[in-house]
Parts: structure tokens; sequence; C-alpha cells
């Protein structure tokens, strides 16, 4: 089987940051990240720091959000750029910037498909755990037999921050009293998001760590369930997705669409360089032989 | 074919042995993971906390 093609590599044009705040902090940082940032050597990120130290120091993060409230005052209707508890400031290509309000500690230890940079704001200090990934931790490979090993805690204070080296760690953070926290993230360069029991520390779930990746998959259930024939093109592009889950859902979907073709991709999937789908594809053709 | 025709003769693919959740998703076993998949949060392009 030819190597997966990179589907979402990035469009030819180039997009600029998407600066949701304008001011003068937010769009110097901007400059520095775009400047500073290759998206391919993910390690260039920690020459941003010092630009966003820069920024925490101007009191950004309150501008942004009387900018937000006045804006929602002025516009009852409006959306706005929100998650749950995350006001998202900027977003790059390949980073973005939002203020957090860490308000419940998580369930589960997960670890970060991202690099980042967190500075509490204001007056609580942000306390964490570190944890040490397996030395055979394989991103893309999800293996519930994996343990974390505790590497020490730390505490971070208003003006200073905080780099999550997520090829190495997985950071939990204790929430006694609600923190908010200014957060520099890259893009994902891993497809998965571990989850670890807080218990055990061993690895309980993997989520996918791009909403594109599940809006793909739900997109391949829901062409499979319809069986309609013109989906067949799309699903076989996808077949090469570099996601090992997205390119299963499509072989799945697949496979109520064209028996010819199912087949087709099952014998393929079988040199897939994914073990799980080398082992379902295998799997399912057995179990094809054993009913005829 | 015929576009319009939809195709009843399905393969039924077994699932990966570890399945993914989706976006957002922090379910607590992995029965829970297909319903899972419907639990997209908007949280582009990293993962909260």
């Amino acid at each position: 089987m030819n190597a997966p093609a990179p589907l979402d590599a990035d469009p030819i044009l180039p997009m600029p940051p998407q600066i949701i705040h304008p001011s003068r902090e937010v769009a110097d940082l901007a400059e520095a990240v775009e400047r500073e940032f290759d998206r391919d050597e993910p390690e260039t990120f920690w020459r941003c720091e010092d630009a966003f130290r820069t920024l925490l120091a101007s009191g950004f993060a309150a501008n942004a959000l009387r900018d937000e409230l006045q804006t929602i005052v002025d516009d009852p209707a409006r959306i706005g750029d929100w998650q749950p508890n995350q006001l998202m400031v900027l977003r790059g290509r390949s980073y973005a910037l939002s203020v957090a309000l860490f308000e419940t500690p998580r369930r589960y230890i997960h670890t970060t498909p991202f690099y980042g940079m967190y500075a509490p704001l204001g007056t609580q200090p942000l306390h964490y755990d570190r944890y040490r990934l397996p030395a055979n931790y394989r991103n893309e490979l999800f293996d519930p037999s994996l343990r974390l090993e505790p590497a020490g805690s730390g505490v971070v204070r208003a003006g200073d921050v905080l780099q999550l080296w997520s090829r190495e760690y997985a950071y939990d953070f204790h929430v006694e009293q609600p923190v908010l926290v200014a957060k520099l993230t890259t893009a994902p360069f891993h497809t998965l998001e571990w989850l670890f029991s807080k218990d055990s520390l061993r690895a309980w779930q993997a989520n996918d760590s791009e909403l594109s990746s599940t809006q793909l998959r739900v997109a391949a259930y829901l062409l499979g369930r319809l069986a309609h024939q013109s989906s067949l093109e799309p699903l076989q592009t996808m077949t090469t997705h570099p996601h090992h889950a997205v390119r299963w859902a499509a072989i799945q979907a697949i496979g109520r669409l064209s028996r010819t073709e199912a087949l087709a991709q099952l014998e393929r999937a079988q040199n897939d360089p994914h073990p799980h789908i080398r082992r379902a594809a295998a799997k399912t053709l057995r179990q094809l032989e054993s009913r005829t | 074919m015929n576009p319009e025709i939809q195709n009843t003769d399905v393969i039924d693919i077994c699932e990966l042995e570890y399945d993914v959740a989706g976006v957002g998703a922090e379910e607590s076993s992995s029965e829970d993971n297909h319903a899972a998949w419907y639990l997209i949060s908007y949280r582009l392009p990293e993962n909260g906390a």
C-alpha cells in the first residue's frame, strides 16, 4: 500500500492569522509567532516564549474580555468564539491564543497532543502534577497496558510560564479554586489524545486530537448508512487519511456501499502501516470466508 | 451504475480492537465511544486544559 497521503496538509493559499480581539499587543504576538514558529519543527515553538511573556505583561486578557463583553452588549445575537470555559483571542494556522478558566479537575490525566505555554492570570497560582509517558509510548498506537510514571509536581504563579513538554510528559492540573489561564498552544502534532486513570495511571481511552478527524468519521458513518453510490469516491479518498481511525471508518462505510470495493480495500488494508487496521482487516476477511 | 440505486449487498466490517472516541469525549468505557462520536465540542485547534 502507498503511504497515506496527508489529506490535512496546508492548502496552497496562505491564511493570515485570525485576530479575534485586535489589539497592538496581540498583533505583536501574532507577528512573533508567525516569524519564529515553524509547524514542521515543533521545537521552534519555544522561541515564542519571550513574546508571550511580553503579551502577559500587557494585560491583554482584561482588554480582550472587556472587548468581548462590549461586543455582546452591542449585539446580543453574537455567538463569538467561545468554548464553554474559554475565549479564543487569536487563531493562527498552526497555533492559538486563548484565555481559559480552569474550574473543575479533570476525571482523567490527558496527554496534550500539542505544545503549550500556560500562564496563570490574576492571583491564583496553577498547581500541577507531571507524569512521564511510558518509554514505549507511541501516540498512534493505543495500548491500555501502558502506564504513566509520576514525575513531580509544580506550581506556576502569576508572571511565570509553564512549558508543556507534551512529547515526554502528561500534566494534571489541580483546581481547588478557579484559575484563569492564558494559553498559547500549537496545533496538534499527534493524532490521538490519551486519557490515563488517575488511580491506576494506566491508559484508559484515546480520543481524536483534531475535530476534523471526528467529523470525517461521523461523515463516513452516515454516508455508509445512506449508502448512496456517489459517496464511494470520497470514501475511497478517505482510506488514505493519515489517521488510522479515519481510514478504518471509510473502509467500514465502503462495506455498506460496494462489496467488490470493500473486499479490495480489506485486502489492501492487510498491509496498512497501522497494526490495528491490519488485524481488523484480516479478522473481517476470515469472518467472510467462514460464511461462504 | 445508477447512483440512485442503493446497494443492499453490504459487508459487515468489524470494529478496531481499540475504538477511538471523538474530540471532547471523556467516556468511562469503550461501549460509550460510539455515542461519544456525537459529542463534538468545538475546541480547535487544541484540547482544553
